[in-house]
């Protein structure tokens, strides 16, 4: 259904900010959507209106106990619970871990070394030993036996 | 309260735990890990090399050797081995490979003391005693050992060994 052209008048009639007070009253008097929406503001005012009597107010006499009903509760010694010693254990935990990883890292191996050949020799007769690193890095031992290998 | 308990538990023994480890660490009492392949590597002219199977994880490290073809002997795979006990690699019939860990050092260098010895054609002869060596082997960097005669080739090795 379309709102009636005037319900914009009625609500200004409402708020008692009008200056076409006759008009709108005349055509209340023809148009049911007008009323119909004249009366719900009307509720709507009405149910306010109760809500905000209904509120609880502190008077100026009552404000000195209220504010120190709140600090009376701020002031209170925490709830002793559990909770906290649990926080305090699983703190304690983490920074072991976080001590124990640290170590293992500042104390963990340094940069790798190249292969070092501490000594060789052989028994084999008319045979050497060298040692050398190839062009790839690897560390190579080699026994050159000569040709005429009789064992 | 078991809860607690286990929590607590497990707190005091962690750095137990790990003052223990590190300290068999710092002593040099961890095995080590050694792998060794024992090869004949020969050339056969081939136009691409050629690796058994199994060997493909050498070819890098044998890439600047003059052969083509490489066979498998013998082989052991991250083998753990306690230091200072002697361990026995046979290669084949004539050749067998003798590793002591010696030291795992702080830096994770790994002391190794090598010893192939080889059985003389005449059985009666006492082994002969090709290669005695004693290096300190980069973790987990392959090392190659090769010259003996064997076959039709020559008689390679090579190894590695970590933590």
């Amino acid at each position: 259904m379309a709102a009636c052209h005037w319900e914009r008048k009625v609500t200004t009639y409402f708020d008692q900010e009008t200056v076409e007070k006759d008009a709108v009253e005349t055509h209340l008097l023809v148009c049911a959507d007008c009323r119909e929406h004249l009366d719900i503001l009307e509720t709507v005012r009405q149910y306010t209106t109760e809500v905000r009597e209904n509120t609880p107010k502190i008077r100026d006499e009552q404000m000195p106990a209220f504010m120190r009903g709140i600090e009376d509760a701020l002031a209170e010694a925490p709830v002793k619970s559990h909770k906290s010693l649990w926080a305090m254990l699983s703190l304690v935990t983490a920074a072991l871990v976080m001590a124990v990883a640290t170590f293992s890292i500042f104390t963990g191996p340094g940069p790798a070394k190249a292969t070092e050949i501490e000594s060789v020799s052989t028994e084999l007769e008319g045979a050497t030993v060298e040692w050398y690193d190839m062009d790839n890095g690897v560390t190579t031992v080699w026994i050159n036996v000569s040709e005429d290998d009789v064992w | 309260m078991r809860k607690v308990l286990l929590l607590w538990l497990s707190v005091t023994l962690l750095p137990g735990v790990y003052a223990s480890v590190l300290a068999q660490e710092a002593s040099g009492d961890v095995p080590v890990k050694v792998s060794v392949w024992a090869v004949l590597a020969t050339h056969e002219q081939r136009e691409q090399p050629h690796f058994d199977r199994g060997l493909e994880v050498i070819r890098s490290t044998v890439s600047e050797l003059r052969y083509d073809t490489y066979r498998h002997l013998n082989a052991i795979r991250q083998q753990s081995m306690k230091i200072n006990d002697e361990y026995r690699l046979v290669v084949n019939d004539r050749y067998t490979l003798y590793i002591k860990p010696l030291a795992c050092d702080d830096d994770g260098m790994i002391r190794l003391q090598l010893r192939m010895e080889m059985q003389p054609r005449d059985r009666d002869k006492e082994p002969v005693v090709v290669l005695q060596s004693r290096q300190v082997l980069s973790p987990n960097q392959k090392m190659i050992i090769g010259g003996p005669r064997l076959e039709d080739g020559d008689l390679v090795i090579v190894l590695e060994a970590s933590k």
